[in-house]
């Protein structure tokens, strides 16, 4: 099997609302989605995400470098057989380097197409699916009020949501975590930063909120730079700190194995290079003592949604999916024909088992479609 | 109108119009979000004068219709 055909296309979807953290406010998704053609004929799809303060990367280093980069290469590859294909998207991460988002995109869009071209799910394709649905995790943004936030942990409550994670970083913070254990009573909550602190307004911060709730880990304290300073969080408040922005390549997590700095790793497939990349990773952290948990990328199309629920089912050790579902209750429209409500998961269909709507695609895309071919 | 062709009404325009047969005795799971059952809360404590207590949010209250008449005939003011 060859790559014929790489397309890349920049689309923006409105969001229903916005989500905010200590980083950013997004009022809209802002990708690029890649579609593959097969000298078979087949498409396969995949999604970038670029986060700049995770990555690197952004929306036009994707469409002017990385991408194109990477498309060049891969037109030049043979995928004789499925056995190949690992080595062909090793290859592709150590081609990219830090893009990872793109690298996930790619790998994605690989997966499949490989697996519509040889009749192969993707989910036989990462082995075999090894536990049931992923019970979904619930993130409690900034964008909920602290008045409303007892109110809407109630509902969410009431929805059956067991695993919950609140972002942190706020003057108020140690009252809407009281309101939030008020509802969830002894429930350990995972709180989430995203590098708003410093080491000593970390330790400060986490042992007042000791007092409040219980707290399972804090995700990214800190400086995603700062090893250092992760480990000194960890002793100091004996809280399970949890590497997000940190952790992004294999040698992120070698570094972080390396400096003791993290008792978890979050996973993403957005901004750890997708399905291969993520994979590598989890078998690292698994090798060294490392718990893995699994999120997604705020904003995510039904394709990243698709693929993150396939992964969580075919790979070990996660407890549940934090922003699953988002495609459907995040999003305005979905970019795929199934209806938000469709059952996501690993299916009989070869590769993704996902079509793209081209109508959705084309009325929310923006600027032209790049394309590279083989000539 | 009775409390639960009230409430009814409310659910099936407001809150799930693409349900319109939603019955009394129907559950509420699935039919309704988390962001619709604070629109719900917030519509029956205007409606009904009385405050909604976190802990009174629970499915044998908020399970379906009939189970959400019960509980506001319980707790509406006179």
């Amino acid at each position: 099997m060859r790559i014929v055909t790489v397309e890349l296309r920049r689309v923006q979807i409105p969001m229903k609302r916005a989500f905010k953290h200590a980083l950013h406010e997004r009022r809209h998704t802002d990708g690029v989605f890649v579609a593959l053609t097969t000298d078979g004929g087949a498409t396969g799809w995949g999604e970038i995400l670029p986060r700049s303060y995770v990555t690197g990367e952004t929306i036009e280093s994707v469409l002017e470098e990385h991408g194109p980069k990477v498309a060049r290469w891969l037109l030049e590859q043979d995928i004789a057989a499925v056995d190949d294909l690992p080595r062909v998207l090793e290859a592709m991460v150590d081609e990219l380097g830090p893009a990872l988002a793109t690298a996930c995109g790619f790998d994605l869009a690989l997966h499949d197409a490989t697996g519509q071209a040889f009749g192969i799910p993707v989910a036989d394709l990462l082995g075999a699916v090894v536990r049931p649905e992923l019970p979904p995790g619930v993130i409690l943004g900034f964008e909920t009020k602290t008045e409303a936030l007892a109110r809407y942990c109630a509902a969410l409550r009431l929805s059956g949501k067991r695993h919950v994670k609140v972002k942190v970083g706020l003057p108020d913070d140690l009252e809407r975590l009281a309101l939030v254990a008020k509802v969830w009573k002894q429930l350990p909550l995972r709180l989430d930063a995203n590098a708003a602190w410093t080491v000593e307004q970390a330790i400060e911060a986490l042992r007042k909120m000791q007092e409040v709730a219980p707290i399972a880990s804090i995700e990214q304290p800190i400086d995603p730079r700062d090893l250092a300073g992760l480990r000194e969080i960890r002793e100091r408040t004996g809280i399970k700190v949890m590497a997000d922005e940190s952790v992004c390549s294999l040698a992120d997590a070698r570094a972080l194995v390396l400096e003791r700095a993290a008792d978890i790793f979050n996973v993403r497939l957005g901004k750890n290079g997708g399905f291969r990349a993520a994979q590598r990773l989890v078998d690292y952290a698994v090798d060294h003592g490392v718990e893995v948990h699994l999120g997604t990328m705020v904003g995510e199309s039904g394709i990243l949604s698709q693929a993150s629920e396939i992964f969580g089912r075919c790979v070990a050790g996660f407890e549940c999916l934090d922003g699953k579902g988002q495609n459907g209750f995040l999003l305005e429209v979905d970019i795929l024909e199934e209806s938000s409500e469709h059952p996501f998961g690993p299916s009989a269909a070869p590769g993704l088992g996902i079509r793209v709507s081209t109508t959705r695609l084309q009325d929310h895309q923006v600027g032209p479609t790049l394309r590279f071919s083989l000539t | 109108m009775n409390i639960e062709q009230e409430l009814l009404e409310y659910i099936t325009k407001e809150l799930a119009p693409g349900n319109p047969d939603i019955d009394a005795e129907a559950s509420l799971a699935g039919v309704v979000d988390s962001t619709a059952v604070m629109e719900l809360v917030v519509w029956i404590e205007g409606k009904y004068g009385f405050d909604v207590e976190i802990d009174d949010i629970t499915p044998e209250n908020f399970g379906s219709v009939r189970a959400l008449t019960e509980y506001v005939k319980k707790n509406k003011k006179a």
